[in-house]
Order: structure tokens, then sequence, then C-alpha cells
């Protein structure tokens, strides 16, 4: 009996402290994550202030918020990457050209897809760069991580597409190349 | 204390560590909730009773099963890190997993020397390797 009762003591335990703790943490963590945003924001859209949140209306499913300010928009996206999601806030300019590209969140292959949240040689790619970019034409891929290139590629795409209106194929990422 | 114990505390401890970072750095990148994970605190909690108990406790796959949903399907959820939806197949992918390690892990403890502290580590981290292996076999087919 008690084999059994100590470990369902620390179940409890552990589960009123995170009970606990999230909610007594969590207007600090909306505070940190809206200050984070509006940091990252304000970099990857150089001379952004004062960024609005526009409701989303459009087909594309790869875009989950859109930052409104004078200079542009930054807009988050959210694609299938090779393990996981790859969370993304692509900086557009209102010509339709990228500013700036920061991944949020991502759960790649540590050393391949991994690469791609600081690889100043394979996302400089996209800067200043025209609106579309295919891997392979325009764009060259990460060694080893195909997939992940074009799920950032097609990332930039839909956030490049929103602001000229363009159409974007959102059709599911290609495995293998 | 026993496995079950020691997964409680370590399930617990990363998930508020999770809920730490999360709160005060939140734009660090963590590691996900994934078969990795399950695995790492699994054998973590064997190791740690194979070091720190004086005999090693009779084995009960029910509540292995039931203490591994808890604590990948419960904990998790408790401290914002999943939904309900993945909380669910948590539950059931880390029960199957605690219970399955603890099996295998028991088995080979048998075979070790009684208070090795080097054998019981080197033998969760091959166990670990094999489920990383694994896992990304079944990834590929699947």
């Amino acid at each position: 009996m008690k084999r059994h009762l100590i470990p369902a003591i620390a179940f409890v335990v552990a589960l009123c402290l995170l009970l606990s703790c999230s909610a007594i943490l969590a207007p600090t963590a909306r505070e940190n994550e809206q200050q984070t945003l509006n940091w990252l924001c304000s970099q990857i859209l150089p001379g952004g202030e004062n960024f609005t949140q526009e409701a989303y209306s459009g087909e594309d499913e790869n875009i989950v918020a859109v930052f409104k300010a004078d200079e542009g928009f930054v807009i988050q996206t959210r694609v299938q990457g090779y393990a996981d999601d790859i969370v993304a806030l692509v900086g557009v300019n209102t010509d339709g050209t990228i500013s700036g590209l920061v991944v949020q969140e991502m759960q790649e292959t540590l050393g391949l897809g991994m690469q791609a949240l600081s690889s100043v040689e394979f996302l400089s790619q996209f800067l200043f760069a025209g609106t579309s970019f295919t891997v392979g034409e325009n764009v060259d891929a990460l060694t080893g991580a195909t997939v992940t290139s074009k799920a950032i590629a097609k990332a930039v795409n839909s956030a490049s597409a929103y602001v000229t209106g363009a159409d974007v194929d959102s059709g599911a990422t290609q495995w293998g190349g | 204390m026993n496995k079950n114990t020691w997964l409680m505390i370590l399930a617990g401890l990363a998930c508020l560590t999770r809920l730490l970072v999360k709160t005060f750095v939140p734009d660090l990148i963590l590691p996900g909730l994934d078969v990795a994970f399950v695995c790492a605190l699994s054998l973590a909690a064997c190791l740690l009773e194979a070091w720190f108990s004086r005999k090693e406790t009779r084995a009960c796959p029910v509540w292995d099963f039931v203490y591994g949903a808890l604590a990948f399907g419960v904990l998790p959820l408790a401290c914002g890190w999943s939904d309900p939806t993945l909380a669910a197949v948590l539950a059931v992918a880390g029960g199957v997993g605690h219970l399955i390690l603890s099996f295998l892990f028991g088995s080979l403890r048998q075979r070790l020397k009684p208070g090795s502290y080097a054998a019981p580590a080197a033998a969760a981290f091959l166990l670990f390797l094999a489920f990383q292996g694994f896992t990304g076999f079944i990834g590929y087919y699947l």
C-alpha cells in the first residue's frame, strides 16, 4: 500500500505546485510574451512602430496572425516542417519584399534543420530579394534539410503574398527534395 | 523511493522548469513533448531507483502504466505545455512507454552487479539510444 501511496502523493504535490505556479505566473508570462513580440516585430521591420493586430480572414492556412505598422506588416506563420510545425515571424515591406525573418518555434533535426534558426547565409537569401521564393531556383537549401528549407520558403511566400495579393499554392510541403 | 515516485518528481521539475523559462524568457526554444522526452524521464527514474533504492521493488505493470500516463499526460497539461488532445495522446504513449522501459530496464538490472553505478547508467543510455532509433524507424515507415 505504501509503495503506491508515495507516488500518488508526489503526483498530487506536483500537480498542485504546477497549477498554482501557472496561475500566479500567467499575467507575467503574457506581459513578457507581448514585450518580446513587440521587440521582435521592431527588429524585423526596421522603423516599424505601433504595431496593431489585424484580423485575418483569408484562406491561407499558413498565416496565424498579422501585425500592421506604417512601414509594412509583420506576419506570423505556421507551416509543417520535417518533425513538427515551424512558427516564424516575417517582416514584409509594403512592396512585398522581405525586411526580416525570425523563427520563433521549431523542433527540427539538430545540426540539420535546426540551422534554420541561426544560419545567416540561409536566412539572408530572403531579404530584399523579391517576393517569391523557390528552393532550388532562387533559394539554396540548407544541406541535409531540404524539407525544412522548403517550409521556411513557404512561410515567406505566404507572408509576401498577403501583402502583394498574389496567389499562393498552399499544398503540403514535398518530402525528399 | 521507487521509480514511479522519481518519475513524478522528474516530470514535475521538467514541467516547472519549462513554465519558468517560458514565463521569463519566452523566445527561448525548448525541446518538445515527444518520445525522446518520455524515454529520457522514464529511464532517468529507473536509473535513480537503481542507484538509491536498497532493494529492487516488485514490478507492477498496471501501476507503471497509470503513473506514466499521469506524469506525461496530466502534469504537462497542468503547466500549459500541452492541450487536452495532445495530453490524451501523451497519456497513452507515456504510459505504454514507461511500462515498456521499466520492464526492459528491470530485466537488464537483474543481470547487473548490485551496488554498481556505471553499469545501470550505461544500460539506461543504451536503451535511450535504442528507443531513439526505433521511433525514427517507425516514423519513417508511417
